[in-house]
């Protein structure tokens, strides 16, 4: 049994007392196999905190309905002291240069460019086991053409995919969805996002709103991407410091 | 005004502003309205403290939600309490936050974030550490395949093994073992060369700690 195994069953509870003695004793004299164990324990605890999530959204729910009804919003950034007395000087500089930025180069990007400058084409390293099961449950093919670039017969291996009676999953809706947008078919993306965070949070979730964001600019939509861009800078999602960006510098 | 005084009343009739326990107890079962008056009252003081020190409203935002997350934690556990009052709690905890987060963008205020952290109970700056590097793990977690995830949610959620080879459609449960063990190895390796993880696993609260806290 290798490190890892040893590992791996340890955390699942797994071993036998024997093995349990001698792990134990294992664990006292290499600290390089508790710092191993220790980082296994937080992956697990990291990757299973539903309830921190969930109460993550509960919170972003109440600030969004505080600041809503909010009566006291500070006007601007409040500066420090030291701050306030250099203001003057550098402001009647930076004037001149943003009056300079302005007649030659438009100020903020439309929903158009945002759009442009944020979407990449979903990466995966998804690779798939075996294309020849006509009874596959699962749109592997499909999928396969989209990481590949192929979205015109990815979409066409999906309508193939349904046309066998096999009824919509999350997966599927999620990379409809993205073949969807390179295909320029925004509604059915819409759709297709849509019908993910209408159901019960998966992995998928914050990907689906990523992409559903971006095509709410594309599409003119802009306070339905904000909501969604809030809610994922929020959520500390991997989406966060994009969605903090287009929230900061954009006047979505 | 108006508004204050009708917060007041509200609090009064839902019984949430008696004491710190009280809104411990509210955090813990994740009440609404004791979440919305935490806001309401106590949000101001902590965004007017950041935007003061170098950072914007969606910084206050960040800093108050983590702190939050902290102390929901850690009520969790039947033996918190705290000794003061629960507003003075909460600000310190997000002073120490902002802090830290100043000191990990430009390596400066390491001084006020040291004071902040004397301020504070060590099971709670543990804590505060333990979340940050959730948070990191769990940014990889989510950069992963959307399979790999799959596959270890299964197994996290206790999924008989045979479930979940039909479900990856694999070819044997060995093969779904070894599967698993691949990506969680794949996953603790690539966070083990993360700086930030590193950084994190060697803040400690004890000086010259060899041995991780997690």
């Amino acid at each position: 049994m290798n490190r890892l195994e040893k590992i791996l069953l340890y955390l699942d509870g797994k071993m036998t007392k024997e093995e349990l003695l001698e792990f134990k004793e294992q664990l006292k004299i290499d600290p390089d196999l508790m710092e191993e164990l220790d980082i296994h324990r937080l992956t697990d605890e990291a990757t299973r905190r539903d309830d921190e999530l969930g109460f993550r959204e509960k919170l972003a729910n109440t600030y969004e309905e505080y600041e809503n009804k909010r009566s006291d919003k500070p006007a601007g950034k409040v500066r420090p002291v030291y701050a306030r007395y250099s203001f003057a000087a550098v402001a009647a500089f930076a004037a001149g240069i943003l009056l300079t930025l302005f007649f030659l180069h438009p100020f903020e990007l439309d929903e158009n460019e945002i759009f442009d400058k944020y979407y990449k084409p979903f990466n995966s390293d998804f690779t798939s086991r075996s294309l020849s099961d006509e009874h596959d449950a699962y749109p592997r093919k499909a999928i396969k053409l989209y990481l590949e670039g192929d979205y015109i017969h990815s979409l066409q291996e999906f309508d193939a995919f349904f046309s066998g009676g096999q009824s919509p999953s999350v997966v599927s809706d999620f990379y409809i969805g993205l073949v969807s947008i390179e295909n320029e078919d925004y509604n059915l993306a819409i759709n297709s996002f849509e019908s993910i965070l209408g159901q019960d949070f998966s992995y998928l979730h914050e990907h689906a709103q990523w992409y559903l964001s971006l095509v709410y600019l594309k599409t003119g939509k802009p306070h339905l991407a904000k909501q969604n861009l809030m809610d994922l800078k929020l959520q500390m999602s991997v989406y966060s410091k994009d969605a903090k960006k287009i929230l900061q510098k954009y006047p979505v | 005004m108006l508004e204050k005084i009708i917060v007041l009343l509200l609090g009064n009739t839902f019984g949430i502003l008696n004491s710190s326990r009280e809104i411990l107890t509210g955090i813990k079962e994740e009440n609404n309205k004791v979440l919305y008056f935490i806001y309401q009252n106590f949000f101001p003081k902590v965004e007017r403290f950041v935007l003061i020190a170098q950072g914007n409203s969606l910084d206050a935002q960040d800093v108050f939600q983590d702190a939050l997350v902290v102390i929901y934690i850690k009520t969790k556990d039947p033996k918190f309490e705290i000794k003061e009052s629960f507003e003075s709690y909460l600000f310190t905890i997000s002073k120490f936050i902002w802090f830290k987060e100043l000191r990990r963008r430009n390596k400066e205020n390491l001084i006020f974030a040291s004071r902040e952290q004397e301020n504070l109970d060590k099971d709670i700056v543990e804590e505060y550490f333990k979340m940050e590097r959730k948070k990191l793990i769990f940014e990889y977690f989510t950069s992963l395949d959307p399979q790999y995830q799959l596959l270890l949610r299964l197994f996290y959620d206790k999924t008989p093994i045979s479930e979940i080879t039909s479900i990856m459609n694999y070819s044997s449960d060995q093969y779904t073992k070894n599967r698993r063990n691949y990506v969680k190895a794949l996953l603790v390796k690539e966070i083990r060369k993360n700086p930030k993880f590193n950084e994190l696993k060697n803040e400690s609260f004890r000086e010259n700690s060899a041995i991780p806290r997690w």
